[in-house]
């Protein structure tokens, strides 16, 4: 399901499930522990603008009811605080289930082919990392 | 060997409005030469001066990231697809 929630930067596409407090971040339908998280969690990023990616939203909907996708996100407006003038799409899933969702995004239209993990995510952002500056 | 450059929109103007270019090379260095004679400043908007990443910019060679591999000497063969995103999007 998508979540457009207007007051939000971000719209989710979601299983139901997460409303009955359930993870997304799972593999074989088991969910990972915090270890297995920074192992193996991580996303597809790809770029486009609002109606593209709305468009993408409502397509790979369907791959996220059947609980190929665990869980997708993307801006509402261009993140500009960033520095980014286009809309950003993050489709998250397990590494060890990557290259099969790949398939499915690379038959929608997706070209750019960019792997961020969520350990790379954590080092981009925590103090010193290269997204975050130097702390003196 | 033919590689593939692919870029989002909004940074097409660094291959002359095109999103994606083909190049030739059997690193990535010297798929960087061939377009930075193409595209005359590539090379400086991909890496710095040590020949590391610039920290605007993160780099995939078939989705997986250039900083974890082997930099400029990292081999590429004939086929691959090599994505440049912006370093904020990462996140």
């Amino acid at each position: 399901m998508i979540l457009d929630e207007p007051d939000s930067h971000f719209i989710f596409v979601f299983h139901p499930k997460i409303f009955e407090g359930k993870k997304y971040t799972v593999y074989e339908g088991r969910e990972l522990t915090n270890g297995e998280v920074l192992k193996y969690w991580g996303k597809w990023i790809f770029f486009g603008d609002k109606s593209q990616l709305d468009e993408w939203a409502r397509k790979l909907d369907r791959y996220v009811e059947d609980e190929t996708i665990p869980c997708i996100k993307y801006d509402r407006i261009p993140p500009a605080n960033l520095g980014l003038t286009e809309l950003v799409m993050m489709v998250y899933c397990d590494k060890r289930k990557s290259e099969e969702i790949w398939q499915i995004l690379q038959q929608h239209g997706v070209k750019i082919k960019a792997w961020v993990s969520e350990w790379e995510t954590m080092e981009m952002w925590k103090p010193g990392g290269g997204a975050f500056g130097t702390v003196d | 060997m033919s590689i593939s450059f692919i870029v989002p929109g909004s940074l097409k103007d660094w291959f002359g409005g095109s999103e994606q270019v083909i190049c030739e090379g059997k690193t990535i260095g010297e798929c960087i030469d061939d377009l930075d004679s193409k595209f005359p400043g590539f090379r400086h908007r991909v890496f710095d001066e040590k020949g590391e990443i610039n920290s605007s910019v993160m780099i995939f060679i078939d989705g997986q990231n250039l900083r974890l591999l082997n930099g400029l000497a990292t081999s590429v063969k004939d086929g691959d697809e090599v994505s440049i995103i912006p370093f904020a999007a990462g996140g």
